[in-house]
């Protein structure tokens, strides 16, 4: 049963080792010692910012970053602090759960979800057919359902998130991991099977009416995308090291969202993706954050909509809580930026050649606001964005947002995202 | 539609406003202008004789509501089915307190109308699961829950529910869970081919089969050696001899299971010798019991002799070389043309895969759309031999559409366009899904091989065998599961400051509680829908039986009583109450939020966007209502939170971990509850107990559990033209002599059942 290219795979080797450099995998633009490509990372948490804890104080370049994103310091010559970003989307009745959709697409939500492509997904299209993996999701304790998608292929089509440690790394570098298919390509059991599927797809396809056929369909096309993957050139990066793999059963909050993180960072380096996104439990979720702050033993969502007076200023408390959380959040975030800005990559390092974005689905979370989002982006130096800025932008749909991150990772011709705002990236960035 | 369809129209804000009390379950019934529902011949209700012949052409939609009578500007689209998850539009107010009481029957709806569109459903994660337990019964790795969900992402929820069709997209992860799921399945499947021979039911091979003759060395007669019991111990120049009787004259395989103690670097020699003929002389070099393989040799049938004989026994440099003799064994025979056992698998192979997929996809499978799964098997033989190539078949039988989604096709009814009638076999899955949630058993495919499932009679007494079968009670517990969200039970917190002994391992008990009741009422005791409401049953622990305030069962596994006047019914149970609660104190606003939501079919919107959404504080001063109705007499809440917060009064003396209580921050509890606009229940209640009869004598709770099963079992939210089938689970719930068993049975009798309407493709995006 097990192909040519599942031996070549397997005789990789377990635990942590360089990929063997051989001359016949470097087709890859980052072997050829061409320009590295830029990646696209989605780093996102839930329940909205204090804002008034999060947005730093004087603008542009001398700007002093926020208690919040305290922890960035080391990397503040490489960050973007974006504020006045709004996402008009109307939504439903849940807040959380708009902003969950429309955060990463700009469009006005559906009862189903989102109400067309993410960013990620528009990338993973586009720049992600050089990689085994077009994109890479994880999720951090999310449930299933509307709240706990933030990326979709296309309206009312959400990319679930692989959870768990050990799986996640057996996508990427088990069965999937970067090495090179067979002399012949396809392994031809693959072949045989994957045609006969697609005949079959075919042949009950044309017995269905329209709508039917439109869902069948989508699944079809995922089936395409694995006969892509498995017979994909691959060209592991020269800093590619495939970490050990992660023991099973690892399920606390933390714990889960490191090894993500690792994991992403790995994935880059060795280019068996170039889009990915870390999603930290959804909004409303009743995780509690104690490993943040032992303090800290209510839910993050509970503690967001937890005020002592009816005016939006929170008790001392509760802004301690809060902070904690998120200063928690941008400590992982910043250990990220530490791991890509290590691996050095072209003529600066891999976060030069990544574009790393923190969101979120709120800002003032004790009032599901959605307007004067909290965005950070950090990297991309290589992609031309000028950082080590703060910028606001009044009040901007955030959909010209998503236009930059697909300008800067090199799809250049989109000029639109999602349903709102003006065509064209955001004035300035570059 | 889309939410700005609806949000642009205020709905969010007023939904809650004064007299906006209609829930969903208020769909006024249908006026079917054209679309009479003829081919249904079970039609209840006093309407249901006044079915007419179908009227032509009318494409199914929403023939039951004008759109523009509920919402002026809300357009409709056709076919797409009015969102129940909206809020009903403002309706005139209703004087509070003059509500009726009581089981309100409302008019029966018109059954002329056909059923909503059905779209393509794929199989849940754990219908794949059960399936594929059900498919390959040799494979007990396939119980497993675990070989399942370490495979495949989980199905997304929708209503609680995970197996809507709407909410079932496509993707990479999915893809390869699907991929390594039939890879996996296959390979486990053929791994040992000799006993994939047996799985593929292989015919045996010309000639007789072949038998083993084991002789036990203990049992040959024996000179110059001992009976060791369980084994000859030759400790002499030892001969053991004995007859045996060969059957089937041919070529037969020798073995002796044999141990030997060396001398002098020498090991024991055997020679055998067979009808007084020296056969050989063999050498046991092994100190361990071993397989000392022999030559084979032909037999004539009819009896023979041999005899063992040791010859090399000594003692040197005080070693004793000495031989030990298990058993000698003759197997056979064996044909030396006779087919091997890949020319056997690769004989049977085309027969058994056409048989599988006949199976797995769950109809009977014209040769031309088996043939390409034949073609893999062809393909992959010179590969990997014919075991390996029906690994290669199963994987692409296992990931076609036809065993991954419930395709059905079924037959056009004449005149109704874009209506069906399931085929038989089509039938027959709606029917084994329903009740199982797995494929059509043997019976149940004899049945629609026969054609047998064609009146409504012949599709009940399935219905009743299916459900009659402990299979069903699976089932049945997935929707209780989904339907009072007790999933969230799983991941329950409680602060260990307020609660602190409360335990994470009670969490799997007060579902199992709630679970085990539900059962045992629905199976054992015939319950209808106001048992589930008011019986004081319950299976808890030890631990979970002094939450409840009661002795814990004599004998574990046995039910208790709970305490008269504070608990009735599963709404009092600890899990339903624990997970309407925070972690530090109970939510009067999350529990009536639970009833309106879950128990009567209502809506409650989030607070608007931009409303302070803000928790009182803890106050060790305060009790919950005081605090709470405070909080809600601000007018931009009170809206909705007067429909929810007083029914969750009336639960106040259960606390977070559902215990009771008496008091608050000092005070007595005041339990008295107020439940707005619900059609038959009074306005003030006193109390869980006094609550929970009420809502059991309304019609709106039936008709509300009847609804959450019909998403559970049809996996699509309802259409207002749905309300027949509705209606007649709702009186099966009811019925003097219904029962919630009846219910599952008379959904099997429902127009939804029975036929499906093909979705319309869906609008293209709006620009």
């Amino acid at each position: 049963m097990i192909g040519n290219r599942r031996a070549f795979l397997k005789g990789l080797g377990g635990a942590a080792l360089a990929l063997p450099f051989l001359p016949s995998l470097h087709r890859g633009a980052a072997a050829q010692g061409a320009r590295p490509p830029i990646r696209l990372v989605i780093f996102h948490t839930a329940n909205g910012q204090p804002m008034r804890l999060w947005k730093p104080t004087a603008q542009g370049n001398d700007f002093a970053l926020s208690p919040v994103l305290e922890p960035l310091a080391p990397f503040k010559r490489k960050l973007l602090v974006l504020s006045g970003l709004d996402m008009p989307a109307v939504g439903g009745p849940n807040g959380h759960e708009t902003g969950t959709s429309t955060v990463l697409t700009g469009a006005e939500p559906t009862l189903l979800g989102a109400g067309g492509p993410s960013v990620d997904q528009i990338a993973a299209q586009r720049i992600g057919g050089q990689t085994p993996l077009r994109s890479l999701e994880l999720g951090v304790q999310t449930v299933p359902g509307k709240l706990g998608y933030v990326s979709y292929l296309d309206r009312d089509q959400p990319v679930p998130t692989e959870n768990d440690p050990a799986r996640a790394w057996r996508r990427v570098f088990g069965e999937f991991r970067p090495g090179a298919p067979a002399a012949g390509g396809l392994d031809p059991r693959d072949r045989s099977v994957l045609d006969a599927v697609r005949g079959d797809y075919a042949r009950v396809n044309a017995r269905l009416g329209a709508a039917d056929r439109r869902k069948l369909d989508a699944h079809l096309e995922q089936v395409r995308e694995l006969e892509r993957r498995f017979s994909a050139p691959i060209a592991p990066g020269a800093a590619c090291a495939v970490p050990a793999a992660p023991a099973d059963g690892i399920s606390r909050f933390p714990d889960v969202g490191r090894s993500h993180l690792a994991l992403v960072a790995a994935a880059l380096a060795c280019d068996a993706t170039r889009v990915a996104s870390v999603m930290w439990q959804e909004g409303s979720n009743n995780a509690s954050f104690d490993w943040a702050d032992p303090a800290v033993h209510r839910s993050h969502h509970e503690i967001s909509h937890t005020i002592l007076t009816n005016t939006p200023v929170l008790s001392t408390q509760e802004e301690r809580e809060l902070l904690a959380i998120n200063q928690w959040y941008a400590r992982q975030f910043a250990e990220f930026l530490g791991r890509l800005d290590a691996i050095p990559e072209g003529d600066g390092t891999l976060l030069d050649h990544t574009v790393v974005v923190w969101t979120n689905e709120l800002s003032d979370g004790f009032v599901h606001s959605r307007t004067d989002m909290p965005f950070v982006v950090a990297g991309g130096g290589a992609a031309g964005l000028r950082t080590g800025r703060w910028m606001d932008f009044g009040h901007t749909p955030h959909n010209a947002l998503l236009v930059s991150l697909l300008n800067a990772v090199g799809v250049r011709d989109v000029q639109r995202v999602g349903d709102f705002g003006a065509a064209g990236p955001l004035p300035g960035l570059t | 539609m889309r939410w700005s369809v609806l949000a642009a129209m205020g709905f969010w804000v007023t939904a809650c406003g004064p007299g906006a009390l209609e829930s969903e379950s208020a769909h006024p019934s249908g006026r079917a202008p054209g679309a009479r529902f003829e081919p249904v011949q079970q039609a209840p209700g006093p309407d249901a004789g006044a079915a007419e012949a179908g009227s032509p052409g009318a494409r199914p939609q929403d023939p039951s509501r004008d759109p523009a009578a509920d919402a002026p500007g809300q357009v409709v689209p056709p076919g797409e089915p009015l969102d129940p998850e909206a809020p009903p539009p403002a309706a005139p107010a209703s004087d509070l307190g003059e509500q009726p009481v009581g089981r309100i029957v409302p008019p029966a709806p018109d059954c002329n109308v056909v059923p909503g569109a059905e779209p393509l459903r794929r199989l849940t994660r754990r219908e794949l699961a059960v399936t594929l337990a059900d498919l390959f019964p040799m494979l007990p790795e396939l119980r497993s829950p675990e070989f399942i969900t370490a495979l495949l992402p989980a199905d997304a929820e929708q209503r609680g529910f995970d197996g809507l069709s709407t909410a079932q997209s496509a993707s990479p992860l999915l893809a390869e869970g699907q991929w390594r799921l039939a890879e996996q399945v296959a390979t486990a499947f053929t791994r040992d081919p000799e006993a994939l021979i047996g799985h593929m039911s292989c015919p045996p091979p010309p000639g007789p089969a072949p038998a083993a003759l084991r002789i036990e060395g203990e049992a040959m007669r024996l000179e110059r050696a001992q009976n060791a019991g369980d084994h000859a111990w030759f400790f002499m120049h030892a001969v053991g001899r004995t007859d045996f009787d060969v059957v089937n004259a041919g070529q037969y395989r020798l073995k002796l299971r044999a141990r030997g103690t060396p001398a002098s670097g020498g090991w024991p020699i055997v020679s055998i010798d067979f009808d007084g003929q020296n056969f050989g002389r063999f050498a046991v070099e092994g100190d361990q019991w071993r397989d000392v393989g022999l030559p084979e040799r032909a037999f004539t049938a009819g009896r023979h002799s041999v005899s063992i004989t040791f010859e090399n026994d000594t003692i040197e440099n005080g070693q004793d070389r000495d031989f030990f003799l298990d058993y000698f064994e003759l197997e056979g025979p064996f044909d030396p043309n006779r087919p091997s056992t890949d020319e056997r698998l690769h004989t049977c192979a085309p027969d058994f895969l056409r048989a599988f997929v006949s199976r797995a996809w769950r109809r009977p499978v014209e040769p031309e759309a088996a043939q390409p799964i034949l073609e893999v098997y062809a393909a992959g033989r010179p590969l990997d031999g014919a075991a390996g190539a029906v690994a290669l078949a199963l994987r692409a039988a296992l990931l076609s559409p036809e065993f991954l989604f419930r395709v059905e096709v079924g037959t056009p009814v004449a005149d109704r366009p874009g209506l069906f009638r399931p085929s038989d076999h089509e039938l027959a899955s709606r029917l084994s899904y329903l009740a199982w949630g797995s494929m059509p058993d043997a019976e149940l495919r004899a049945a629609a091989d026969r054609g047998e499932l064609r009146t409504p009679e012949q599709v009940s007494a399935q219905a009743d065998r299916l459900f009659a079968d402990a299979r069903a009670e699976v089932g049945l517990r997935t929707f209780f599961r989904q339907w009072l969200q007790l999933g969230r039970v799983d991941t329950l917190q409680r602060d260990a400051a307020v609660y602190p002994d409360f335990q994470p391992e009670d969490r799997a008990r007060m579902a199992d509680d709630t679970l085990e009741t539900l059962d045992h009422l629905v199976w054992n005791e015939g319950a209808r829908y106001e048992d589930l409401m008011t019986s004081r049953m319950a299976f808890p622990d030890a631990r979970l039986a002094a939450v409840y305030g009661v002795a814990p069962p004599a004998v574990p596994g046995e039910p208790v009583l709970l305490p008269e006047g504070r608990r009735a019914g599963v709404l009092t149970h600890a899990s339903v109450l624990a997970l309407t609660s925070k972690a530090y104190e109970s939510s009067p606003v999350h529990r009536g939020r639970f009833i309106r939501e879950q128990v009567l079919c209502d809506v409650m919107p989030d607070p608007p966007a931009g409303a302070m959404i803000t928790p009182p504080a803890p106050d060790p001063d305060a009790t919950g209502r005081e605090r709470w109705s405070q909080h809600s007499a601000d007018p931009a809440c009170s809206g909705c939170h007067r429909l929810m917060d007083p029914i969750g009064f009336a639960f106040e003396h259960f606390d977070a971990v559902g215990r009771w209580r008496d008091d608050e921050a000092g005070r007595p509890i005041d339990a008295r509850g107020e439940v707005v606009g619900v059609d038959g229940m009074p306005a003030e209640v006193d109390g869980p107990v006094e609550l929970a009869h009420a809502l059991a004598e309304t019609w709106r709770g039936p008709e509300c559990m009847a609804r959450q099963y019909f998403r559970f079992a049809s996996g699509r939210v309802e259409h207002p033209t749905d309300a027949c089938s509705i209606r007649l689970l709702t009186e099966a719930l009811v019925a003097e002599g219904g029962s919630v068993r009846d219910m599952l049975i008379a959904t099997t009798r429902t127009p939804a059942f029975l036929y499906r309407v093909e979705p319309e493709a869906p609008a293209e995006e709006q620009p």
